[in-house]
């Protein structure tokens, strides 16, 4: 049916030659519509505007000659078939033109309808299944050409390039022409970029159809990990090799990368201090343990994993670890306290959120505490004997002052009673005088001991705010005749500073011992002079008190000087005691004191009111 | 003057030497003693008594009670008088007399209402002369 239909052109200028063609194809194809044209250009003329399905092509026309003129047609119409029309004489010129894509040729005088029918169906066919071929071929060297992945082949029996793709050039560096002149082993890594550690495989094509892992090295000297996956092919009657690139360099640098954090991970579980950390999932069952203890009880981390972790607790702390991971799972943080066999555990758990939020895991860290516990206990113990000693202390000495005091506010009592006025032995009543003096100096020792132990115990006596002009004046207001008597003068400079928190007759009595130490103690070559002065420090507030008195050898006494019962001067009401009870009770207030002194030239004191 | 006063002390010499002051300073009419708390509550179980062969006293107007005593201390005595008597003499205050140097005793006297004053002893003339200017004693004077 397709027969019918044909269009056939005969380029032939000998009429007698055209006559027995044209006769010749009328029988065979007797609804053909057949052309027939004189010269090249008019051929062509007509190809332009019909569509031909086979050209008879005479070799001796008026403007061609031989070969040249199918090459003239098949330049311009590649996918007409073209078969040759030939005398008896030039076979040669046909059988060339068959080479470079003539589909046949017929001899003009020993031919027949037959002859020319069957070649000009097989003409058309071939030509047919010659363009699907190319078309196909094309195909291929596109998908070759321009694939993203590096490709190339290679002759198996010399490996050399037979081809090789855009994506292979970029990727190696070398050019089209630099590759086709390598072999495949010209890629291999160079022998003196070769990192002596590493044994890098080398292939043998000898099976093509595989993947192998191997090392490339680029024109840039550029080293690079390539998978390569290849298959045995013809190439134009070659036995060759196809190849296709992958570069898996940044691939194996994020392998190496998550094998070394995971490394880093696992010297860090495996190597936790005194403790272990384990995950777990929703059930408790451990996934993962490991830590520090484990190696040094010689134990086996991995025999824990798989099992519930609350089961190696026993009741009632099994229940209580459970209940605190429980709350892990509700997002919490928790940290608690657990007995494991005869060990205090201290455990931490928290959360592991997965990208969506939820939470599968928790990640536990528990500590070893047993040492600090047991210390802890110790410590606890310790302080409690000494509390409970503490408060035996203070009772037993309340009730030895008490039981001092009560007969000696008997002998006050009786001594206020006595009336001397009615005994006449004069003895008597020297004996009596003596007898109340004593008396009267025992009961302000008791007095002043007692003292000392109130202000040792109580540490939270009040604090307020306090102007220490307002104190020193009422202090000096005290003792005024005393003051007077001795001429003593008295500067003060408290324009810096001289409001303090302070327990209000703490300071009063630190003023007062101060006064009374710089006029008890003051130098008989010169009337007492008394200087304070206020100044402010980060710390606090200093108050310098300073007197001209007979000073304290600080060489010898600096060790003693605020000790209980130190006397430095033969003195006869000296006890002892004055500075003992003024660095008590500025201790006890958190404030410091300090000392100055010269011996014959003065004394000053420091006294700090920290903030 | 005050009618009568209960002094509750163990120590005898004190007994007698409260009573010489008390007397020369004015305060009180009579003295009566107990030697500790339980002779104190002997003192007003014997006084609220339906036996009607004890012969009717006056009772104290004010007591002055010691802490630290044998058999029965200032403190229970001072519980158990609030528990059984205070409430039928609404009149008798308590002063506190003791040679205590303990802040707890200080602290614990302010907690009782019926204590109005606590004196550290010796107890002289010029103590009673203060007490007497006392908010809750100054009507008998």
């Amino acid at each position: 049916m397709k027969e019918e239909a044909l269009q056939i052109l005969v380029i032939e200028d000998n009429p007698g030659d055209f006559f027995l063609v044209n006769e010749y194809l009328e029988e065979a194809f007797p609804d053909g519509v057949i052309f027939q044209r004189d010269t090249l250009k008019e051929g062509i003329a007509l190809l332009e505007k019909e569509n031909i399905d086979v050209i008879l092509l005479d070799l001796t026309l008026p403007d061609g000659m031989g070969i040249s003129s199918f090459h003239k047609i098949n330049s311009k119409f590649p996918r007409v078939p073209v078969i040759i029309l030939t005398g008896l004489g030039a076979t040669e010129i046909a059988l060339e033109s068959l080479k470079v894509g003539a589909q046949d040729f017929i001899v003009k005088d020993d031919s027949n309808p037959a002859v020319l029918a069957k070649s000009i169906k097989y003409g058309i066919e071939r030509s047919k299944i010659y363009e699907h071929l190319k078309k196909s071929e094309e195909q291929y060297k596109f998908l070759f050409n321009n694939n993203p992945l590096p490709m190339f082949a290679f002759d198996l029996d010399a490996p050399r390039f037979i081809m090789v793709n855009e994506a292979a050039i970029e990727h190696y560096g070398y050019s089209e022409g630099e590759f086709l002149k390598m072999t495949i082993e010209d890629l291999d890594v160079k022998a003196e970029s070769k990192n002596d550690n590493e044994d890098i495989y080398k292939p043998t094509f000898i099976n093509c159809n595989t993947t192998i892992d191997l090392q490339h090295q680029k024109k840039s000297g550029e080293i690079v990990d390539v998978e390569m996956r290849t298959h045995e092919i013809i190439i134009e009657g070659r036995h060759a090799c196809l190849a296709v690139i992958h570069d898996v360099t940044e691939r194996n640098k994020a392998k190496e990368q998550l094998r070394e954090s995971e490394q880093m991970f696992r010297t860090i579980s495996e190597n936790f201090p005194n403790g272990a950390v384990a995950i777990l999932n929703k059930d408790f069952n451990i996934l993962y343990i490991a830590g520090k203890e484990f190696h040094i009880k010689n134990v086996d981390a991995t025999y824990f994993e798989n099992t519930d972790y609350t089961t190696h607790f026993h009741s009632p702390v099994k229940e209580k670890v459970r209940n605190s991971l429980m709350k892990v799972f509700a997002g919490q943080n928790v940290v608690f306290e657990a007995k494991y066999e005869d060990l205090s555990y201290m455990i931490s758990a928290v959360p592991l959120y997965e990208t969506s939020g939820s939470i599968n895991k928790i990640l536990i860290a528990s500590q070893n505490i047993t040492e600090q516990k047991r210390n802890e206990t110790e410590k606890e113990l310790l302080i409690e004997e000494l509390t409970q000693n503490n408060s035996d202390l203070r009772q037993f000495s309340y009730i030895t002052s008490h039981n001092l005091r009560a007969p000696l506010s008997n002998l006050l009592g009786i001594i206020k009673l006595l009336d001397t006025t009615s005994i006449t032995d004069p003895m008597t009543t020297l004996l009596l005088r003596n007898f109340e003096e004593c008396t009267l100096q025992l009961n302000d020792t008791v007095n002043d001991l007692i003292n000392v132990l109130i202000i040792k115990n109580n540490v939270n006596a009040k604090k307020e705010k306090l102007d220490i002009r307002k104190i020193f004046e009422r202090v000096v207001h005290s003792v005024q005749n005393v003051i007077e008597q001795n001429n003593t003068t008295i500067t003060t400079d408290f324009d810096h500073a001289y409001e303090v928190l302070f327990n209000r007759s703490y300071l009063e009595s630190i003023l007062l011992n101060l006064v009374t130490n710089a006029v008890k103690y003051s130098s008989p070559k010169r009337p007492p002079e008394i200087k304070l002065k206020t100044q402010k420090t980060p710390e606090g507030i200093i108050l310098s008190f300073s007197d001209n008195g007979l000073g304290i050898d600080l060489e010898r006494y600096k060790d003693r000087i605020f000790g209980l019962y130190q006397r430095f001067h033969d003195h006869a009401d000296s006890k002892g005691l004055g500075l003992y009870i003024v660095n008590s009770q500025i201790r006890v207030m958190g404030g410091e004191i300090d000392v100055e002194s010269e011996v014959d030239k003065g004394t000053t004191f420091n006294i700090t009111f920290k903030n | 003057m005050i009618n009568k006063v209960l002094c509750i002390d163990d120590d005898q010499i004190t007994l007698v030497l409260c009573e010489m002051v008390i007397k020369k300073a004015g305060f009180a009419t009579e003295v009566v003693t107990a030697k500790n708390g339980r002779e104190g509550l002997a003192w007003f179980s014997a006084y609220f008594s339906k036996n009607n062969n004890i012969p009717k006293q006056e009772a104290p107007q004010l007591i002055l009670l010691d802490l630290n005593m044998p058999v029965m201390n200032g403190w229970d005595f001072l519980e158990d008088y609030l528990m059984k008597y205070s409430d039928r003499l609404p009149a008798t205050k308590v002063v506190i007399i003791s040679s205590t140097v303990n802040p707890e005793d200080f602290s614990r006297a302010n907690r009782y209402e019926i204590v109005i004053d606590f004196i550290n002893k010796p107890l002289t003339t010029e103590g009673l002369e203060e007490l007497m200017e006392h908010e809750q004693l100054k009507a008998f004077f």
